[in-house]
Parts: structure tokens; sequence; C-alpha cells
């Protein structure tokens, strides 16, 4: 009897496995049966079965890594932007093809001088059914500006009126900053200064609303789970397993739910290239970056797509280590490394040898480019320039090369990639400088961390822009600048940043380039490369957008066919 | 045949030899040239102990073989298939493979052996004193054992990194904690068995004291056992080292060892499976060699089968 039941069982879960691989095949070979009409098939049959399966809309992608940080108002960097991206909205929210576009306010009036903006905003709700009113944005602001957040992305803000004196502590009441809740959805701002992009920084994600109730139900523990947050966006996050996967489901509270198809997005966490992949030619993953070393088998398919994006990668010094603030020891490091085989061996030639720290594409002076309007020019690839000025740093800062070696590390992110940077680095390093330093792998939210502590000498560190105007990447190494991780100080270089937010028109660029050459003279940084992006999408994925500046994708439009 | 008389003068007393009787013929071996003797007549073994000994001598000669050093990135040579410039083909930044994977099999056979050394070392004393002393001291340190028994060894490694720079010291040091105890084991069990027996008695009754019957004759007699969980201990001492590089707590780049060179071979494997196949086969070829030659010598060394 036992065995019969045994027997049966295992029939049973066969059969059942039949059924189940049958369900899930239409989804793989959508509308074929319905576009060969069978000549000689009974009549019946084609009414009998669904003419069209709807097709599942489901996207698979992978997030790399776990976001480190998803308080919209307190995070920096990518993995959490795209996620931010998909589950917030802003005032606006950026177009497919890169304009601002319709967001949760409904329409908005510019002063004639451009210093008062006044946003009407839509009947929107946030997920949990309450209404998004102009209270949520004011409460965000505010909480970024406030000095106790210590929020990095701070100095996005301080377009508006007294943001800056607020966040730095000069001010005390918050009333004074240029932030006016008129009604419920009304919101008044008013600028320091005329900004011409500010209109495309309100699909930024510093700015997006937050919820007062969920920030202060949640408190310390807001987004740190799935059900600590309160959304205002064209997604949710449904299910988050730390370290491994974080799953998107359509929010049906959102304004716009009628263009939003997909049903889910599964995000999965994955570092290491060939599994990543491996999981795209089966089919697991929809959209995948291509690594560089994988660029030969892909870059023929008909699916692989290279764009270019405002991204720069850059080595990254401790201006307050005791080594690294001496400027001979920077540029050292700077001359003994070769950005052009950087460029081809490393990242199989994917990307331009940066020429400053600013991309080449932002827009620069008298309409031109910023690459074309660039007077600096940083100091290139001299191993025996970089071996006398490193002697020379060495004696001056009385340190023996040993000394040196025991002491400094290269911090480095974790994966396959990113061992082969360091290693690249750490062999380049050796031969000109003979000094062999250790490498320190680390995930993704330790090395901010070592960042933002200034726990470490050397690095390499990118950047990405958040919005089209040169300012995103020059306004990083101002003094005391939230993501101004070299800790990198010059009056000089300030007092022209300071130009380029308070100017206008080609004397903001004209002292952005000025910036530009002050940096390739100091060196907290020496810029690498610029990278493109290399996607594999699967055909049946429509309706990505993809944008070179701020959060890279918008799932917003993206449908399965 | 004709008639044939034995006449008394046909014989002659030669007396009795007493030299030659007592002379033994065949020759007299050392409990040593026994095994050695038997251990060449096992094909297996003797192949397996061959095959060491060319990839130790690989593995202090190779390096000097090719002009290619081990960390030296050629940058017009990425990740290349074996041909007659690099016999076992480049990585991805262009380093010479066959140079690392003999550089990685000194640092994997270094880890290894001084590992294995430190296990026996204090295995063997750990054991032969719990088991001839017995009674408490006994239990107490045998639960010792199983209290350091119950860590894993991954556990201890990631423990060590916390206080120590990776490398090849942490390694060592955690493969000799966890790895003594198997040794210890072994060793208490013959001691147990022998103590009872009338050499020991015999020792014990001429005035020997504690230290030189443990180590004159206890521990002697448990050689077999030794030298059979020594040949056991390389290969997983290898393969701890392969595992710990594999999961990244091991040694550091640009230093190679077959473990690391494995774990950056697998992440080419759909592109470059050259990269993950010669390191892969030389762990997998040291292991098979090591284990056969344990099995070899376990034949030879156990007195019960002395022909």
């Amino acid at each position: 009897m036992k065995r019969r039941i045994l027997a049966l069982l295992l029939v049973m879960s066969l059969v059942f496995t039949l059924a189940l691989t049958g369900c899930s095949q239409p989804a793989d070979e959508p509308e074929e049966p319905a576009e060969e009409p069978g000549e000689e098939e009974p009549a019946e049959e084609p009414e009998e079965e669904p003419a069209e399966e709807p097709v599942e809309q489901v996207l698979t992608f992978n997030w790399n890594s776990e976001p480190p940080d998803l308080d919209p108002q307190t995070t920096t960097d990518q993995v959490s932007f795209w996620i931010i991206n998909a589950v917030m909205e802003g005032l606006v929210r950026l177009d497919p093809d890169g304009s601002v576009g319709e967001g949760l306010a409904e329409s908005w009036d510019i002063s004639e001088d451009g210093l008062e903006y006044t946003f009407n905003l839509r009947d929107a709700n946030w997920s949990d059914g309450t209404p998004v009113t102009a209270e949520d944005f004011a409460f965000a602001w505010l909480r970024v500006l406030n000095p106790d957040t210590a929020a990095q992305y701070a100095y996005q803000l301080y377009h508006i009126k007294n943001a800056e004196a607020y966040n730095s502590g000069e001010l005390t009441d918050p009333s004074e900053v240029g932030i006016e809740v008129v009604d419920e959805k009304t919101l008044k701002v008013t600028l320091e200064r005329e900004t011409p992009f500010f209109l495309s920084l309100m699909s930024f994600i510093t700015y997006v609303p937050a919820q007062k109730a969920a920030v202060e139900e949640f408190g310390e523990d807001y987004a740190l789970e799935a059900d600590q947050m309160v959304y205002s966006g064209p997604f949710v996050i449904e299910e988050w397993a730390h370290e491994d996967s974080l799953i998107l489901a359509k929010n049906p509270e959102y304004w716009d739910a009628d263009t939003v198809k997909l049903e889910r997005i599964e995000g999965v966490m994955i570092t290491e290239n060939n599994t990543r992949m491996q999981m795209y030619d089966n089919g697991e993953l929809d959209i995948a970056v291509v690594p560089a070393e994988f660029l030969d088998r892909y870059i023929d398919d008909p699916n692989y797509v290279s764009q270019s994006q405002a991204v720069t990668w850059y080595l990254q010094y401790n201006m307050e280590d005791e080594w690294f603030s001496n400027h001979k020891m920077r540029e050292a490091f700077a001359l003994a490394t070769d950005a052009q085989t950087y460029v081809d061996v490393v990242q199989n030639g994917l990307g331009v040898v940066a020429e400053g720290h600013t991309p080449p594409t932002m827009t620069g002076a008298g309409g031109k480019s910023f690459g074309e309007t660039r007077t600096s020019e940083l100091p290139g690839y001299d191993p025996e320039k970089a071996t006398q000025l490193f002697e020379e740093a060495l004696e001056e800062l009385g340190v023996t090369k040993e000394e040196f070696e025991e002491t400094v590390t290269i911090v480095a992110g974790e994966g396959d990639t990113w061992s082969k940077i360091a290693q690249f680095f750490q062999s380049q390093w050796k031969d000109t400088l003979g000094v062999e330093l250790f490498i320190e792998q680390m995930s993704f939210a330790m090395r901010l961390d070592r960042y933002n502590t200034g726990t470490y000498q050397i690095t390499y560190a990118g950047w990405g822009g958040d919005y089209n105007d040169p300012l995103t990447f020059m306004d990083m190494w101002v003094t005391d600048g939230g993501n101004n991780d070299a800790y990198y100080s010059n009056p000089e270089y300030d007092e022209n940043i300071q130009t380029a937010l308070t100017g206008s028109g080609d004397e903001r660029y004209e002292a952005m380039a000025e910036a530009e050459a002050i940096i390739a003279e100091d060196l907290p940084i020496y810029p690498m490369y610029h990278p493109t992006r290399n996607l594999v999408i699967d055909p049946k994925v429509k309706g990505l957008a993809t944008y070179p500046v701020g959060a890279d994708y918008d799932f917003k439009w993206t449908y399965i066919e | 045949m004709a008639d044939m008389k034995l006449k008394k003068e046909d014989f002659e007393v030669v007396g009795k030899d007493l030299k030659s009787s007592e002379e033994i013929i065949r020759k007299s071996l050392t409990y040593w040239q026994d095994a050695w003797m038997r251990l060449k007549a096992n094909r297996v073994a003797l192949f397996a102990l061959i095959i060491i000994i060319i990839m130790l001598g690989m593995a202090v000669f190779a390096p000097m073989m090719t002009e290619y050093s081990y960390d030296q990135q050629m940058y017009d040579r990425i990740s290349q298939t074996p041909n007659s410039e690099n016999w076992f083909g480049t990585d991805e930044l262009g380093r010479d493979l066959f140079a690392r994977v003999w550089q990685g099999a000194r640092t994997s056979l270094f880890v290894a052996f001084v590992a294995t050394i430190i296990n026996v070392s204090i295995g063997v004393i750990y054991g032969g004193i719990s088991g001839y002393f017995g009674g408490k001291t006994d239990i107490v340190m045998m639960r010792i054992i199983e209290i350091i028994y119950s860590i894993p060894r991954l556990l201890w490694v990631i423990l060590l990194l916390v206080v120590m720079k990776p490398g090849i010291k942490p390694i060592i040091i955690a493969i000799a904690i966890t790895g003594w105890g198997g040794m210890a084991r072994v060793v208490r069990g013959q001691v147990l068995q022998l103590k009872q027996m009338e050499f020991v008695l015999a020792a014990k009754t001429l005035g020997a004291d504690t230290t030189r019957i443990l180590l004159k004759h206890l521990i002697p007699n448990t050689m077999g056992p030794i030298i059979i969980n020594l040949t056991f201990q390389v290969p997983t001492a290898v393969f701890t080292e392969a595992f710990l590089s594999y999961l990244g707590l091991g040694i550091p780049a640009p230093a190679a060892s077959w473990g690391s060179l494995a774990q950056s071979g697998t992440k080419m494997i759909l592109l470059y499976p050259h990269m993950l196949l010669f390191p892969a086969a030389m762990i997998s070829i040291f292991m098979l060699a090591f284990n056969l030659l344990g099995d070899g010598l376990r034949d030879a060394l156990d007195p019960r089968l002395r022909a």
C-alpha cells in the first residue's frame, strides 16, 4: 500500500511538472499561433484556444549590489538611484528623450525674473492611498537641509533661497528658507539666483517628496525595509531580501498607473560577471551590462547597445592623508598611471580617456561642448618623471619606500572587474614607483563609508552627472562639499564654482573651465576615463528609457512584448 | 646400475660447521627498507611518488625556466590561449600563466607542507601524552580537541583576518589550529593499545622515564599510521588553501596560488577555459597523486602485511 502511494505521488509530480512547463511556454513564444491561421484546421479550434495569451509583464533586472541607502533624501549612489527613480516621483519626471516631462506637478509658473516657481500639484496619492500634498515636498526638502540629517546632496538644494544658510547652521529658522506651502496643492519656491536648469533638477532623487507620517513613524528605520517606506512613483518595493533580491511591483495608486504596463520588476543583486551573462543567455535576465572582457562575444549581437553616458572615473586621493597631502606624491601616482592602456586593456576600449573631470559632451561656453572649450590639460603618462617625483616626495615626507608600502592600501570595490582594475593599478605603480600596494576589496556600502569617514588613502571612484550642466561635476570638490570625498579645499577653486553658481551664460562655463585647470594642477583626483554604457537588452523588452545623466534607467514606459 | 658397494673410506668426517648454521641467508632489512621494497612493488604508488617529485621540482625550478615573471603584465598579450611563447597562455591582464601556475604551486605547496608539519608535531605529542597518561588527563585533552573541532575552519580564517593582514600566515594558522585533532586521535588510539604491551613494561622496569618511553618506544611504533595520516593531510591542506583563496580569503594579489588562479579562471570559463584548466588540473593531479601514495604507504607500512 505504501509503495503504491509513493508511486502515485511520483507520477502525479511528474504530470504536474509537465503541466506547469506547458503553461509557461506561451509566454516565451507569444503570438505565433495567432499569426498563422491554419487553413485546414477545424473551425472551432481557434475559438477554444485564446487567440493571444497576454504576455507576462515581468522584467528581470540586475541591481548589481545591495542598495546602500534607499532614503531618497540622504542617498548618493547609483544603485539606490535606479530603485528610487522607479518607486518615487518628484515634481517632474524626465521623458524618455531626456526633456522635462510630467510628474506630480500638473503645471507650474515661473516668474519673469526666474526667481519664483509656483508648482500646482495634481491629485496624486501615496501608495498607502493618502494624497500627496505640497507639505510633503516642503517637509522632504527641509529634511535634506536640516543639518541634523547630514545629507550629502544638500548642496543640490542650495539654489533655493537661504537653503545654504540654513544647512550650514547660520539660519536656524526653517521658515526663512524659500519654500512656501501656499495651500495643500500649491508649492511656491523662491530661488537664491536665477538657475536655468532648476526645472530639470526637480526630477533629481534628492527632490522627491517624503511622507511626513511615514518618516516620523519609522524614524531611524525609515527606508530600511520594503514596508518601512511609502511610495509616490510608478512602482512599489514588494519584497526586499537583503543582499539577494529586490522586487518591485506596479503601484496601483500611482496617478498615471494606466501608462505603466510592467506588473513586476524582479531585481537580483549579482556582482559576478559570468553568472550575470549566463543568466542573460538563459533568459533569466532581460537586461545585462556587458563587462569589458565579454565584449567580443556580444559586440555583434543585434541586442547589443553602446550608449554614451556622462560618467567620469578617476583616481581619488585623500587630501587629508599624511602622504597624499603632498602634491608631488599625487602627481607621481598620476604620472605613473597610463590611462590609454587602462582603457584599451582593462576596459577593452569601451570608453574614452579623460581630458578633465567633466565629460567632453557636457555643454560649454558659446554653445560648444565642454570638451571643445576646455583649456587645461591633465598631466600625461610619464614614468620617468613619476619615479623622480616619487623619490622627492618620499624625501620631503621623510619616509622610506618600505614604510610607505606598509601603510598605504588601494581601496577597491568587490567583484571580478574591480579585482582586475585594482591589479592593473597595483602593477603600474609597482613597475614605475617600485611599491607594491595592498589591495583592499570591499562592498559598495563599506567603500562609501571609508570615503565618508576619510579612512582611505588612494582609491578609484566614479561619478555620474546628475543633471545636464558641467556644474554637476565641478561643484563636487568645493571645500566641505557633501560629495567631496577627496577632502580637497582651494579658495580659488571655490570662487570659480561660486561664479558658476551665481553667474549666467558663458561666464559660468568659463569659470568652470578655470576650475578644471585648477584641478589639473592640484590633482585632488586624476581623471582616468569616461566609460560607455554597454548593454544587451532582450528584444522582448520595449520602451526602456536610459539617460546619460541622473538615474540611468526609467522603467515607467517599459513593457514586455 | 653396476654393483656398487659403499666403503668406509668413501666417507669423511667434516665435523659440525657452527658458523654457517647461524648465518642468515636472507638479507636483513630494517622496517624502512622493507617498506620501501613493498612500495616499489606497488606500481601505482610509485608512479604517484614520481609525479609528486616532479611537481615539487617544477615548483622550485619552473619559475626559472620561463623569462616571464608571475606578476608581469604584458598588455599586448591579453587572454591568449596556450602558444609557443606562453605555454599555458596568459590571463586577462596579460600575465604568463605558466609562470603563475608554478608560482602558485610554490604558495600552495608551502602552505601544505608547513601546515602539515605543524599539524603532525602538535598532533603526535598531544595524542601521545593523552594516550599514555590516560584517565582524567585523557578525558580533558580529548574534550579540548572536540571543542576546537566544533568551530568550523572558515570561521577561524575569518576571525584571524580581523586581526591579521590576509596572506599565507592566517591560512597556515587556520589549517594548523583545526587540523591536528585528527592526528592526535590516531596517535592516542595507537598509544592506548601499545602501552599495555610487554616491551613498555620492560622499559619501565629498566627505569626509563615517561619521555623516553614516549619518544623512543611508543611513537616510533605508531610511525605507520602517522605517515599515512600525513600523506592525507598534505592534499587536504592544498585543498583548504585553494578553497579559502577561492572564497577570496586567501593570499592577496598579485601573488598567486592554485586556488586563487582557479578562482580567477572560473570567472573567465565561458570565454577562456584554459585559465581554469591548468590550475584546476594541477590541484587534481597533486591531490590524486598524494592520495594514491598514501594508499600505497598504508599497505607498505603495515607490519601485518609483511611477507
